[in-house]
């Protein structure tokens, strides 16, 4: 009976921590650690002691290397850019309120015009009846 | 990349293995046994086997064998199956995890301290890397070993 201990490594990729190695040795898993994240394949890092109590069976988990790159966080704001891009496509929405108010209006007008000339015409025909 | 220096020479080799290998994959993945081999692992070699993977719960069989572990087998294994490989020896060690990279699909190292056939205590490293030719189905396996008798017992 013992406990067994593991180090698995872990890069953040597309919003995800995904397991990259497992060592048993702990110098090997952090020099690991360290050159990936020094590689431009990796934007984070992190490594998680695993220690697997045989007597409890139970697992512990620790994390013991953390890094993530600063520069990361720099991406993202295109994906706010990408919002704000959609953005004026609401207002552009409003724009069409215009657009359908004078269609509107037009059309009123032309309709007031086309009854006030079949009025005209009516009277006329009515004046030309009675004389 | 920069490279720090890593104590050991069993760690140094292990860890040169799988520099080789994250550079064979490139961004990410898992490398095919033709890229792993397109370029030579410096120093690597007598120390490498692969394993040809089958189907599911077939056993793997020995494509290569370095000729590191040539003194510590009693023939060729080339061919054979895992279970092939004689107890005690530094083989048997390396090999005996692979079931772990299958299921893992990750890299994983492992090292420790036994007595050998001949009756050294020795020191080992190891490490077993998966293969893949086609997505999502490891095809091979790649391990590598190397050793130094405990001081003392030599």
């Amino acid at each position: 009976m013992g406990s067994h201990i593991s180090y698995e490594i872990y890069s953040y990729k597309s919003g995800n921590w995904v397991i990259d190695s497992i060592h048993d040795d702990k110098a090997m898993a952090l020099h690991q650690a360290k050159l990936l994240i020094g590689s431009p394949h990796h934007i984070g890092i992190r490594v998680i002691e695993e220690s697997y109590d045989e007597a409890t069976d139970k697992t512990v988990s620790k994390v013991i290397f953390k890094k993530q790159k600063t520069g990361t966080r720099k991406p993202k704001p295109p994906k706010k850019e990408k919002k704000e891009a959609v953005r004026p496509a609401v207002p552009a929405a409003s724009v069409k309120k215009p657009d359908s108010f004078t269609k509107r209006l037009v059309f009123l007008l032309l309709a007031v015009c086309g009854i006030g000339l079949v009025l005209v015409a009516v009277v006329t025909l009515l004046m030309s009846a009675m004389q | 990349m920069a490279e720090e220096r890593i104590e050991g020479v069993e760690r140094r080799m292990v860890h040169r293995l799988l520099m080789h290998w994250r550079a064979a994959r490139g961004d990410e993945g898992i490398p095919s046994l033709e890229a792993v081999f397109q370029q030579p692992c410096d120093g690597c070699e007598p120390f490498i086997y692969v394993l040809g993977v089958g189907d599911v719960g077939e056993e793997p069989e020995f494509e290569r064998i370095g000729e590191f572990f040539a003194d510590e087998l009693p023939s060729d294994l080339t061919g054979k199956p895992v279970s092939a490989v004689p107890e005690g020896t530094l083989l048997e060690r390396a090999v005996r995890y692979y079931g772990d990279i299958l299921k893992k699909k990750v890299p994983m190292t492992l090292g420790g301290e036994f007595v050998h056939a001949r009756g050294d205590t020795i020191l080992y490293r190891s490490i077993i890397l998966p293969l893949s030719g086609r997505e999502g189905v490891i095809d091979h396996l790649m391990g590598a070993a190397n050793y130094k008798v405990k001081e003392g017992d030599a």
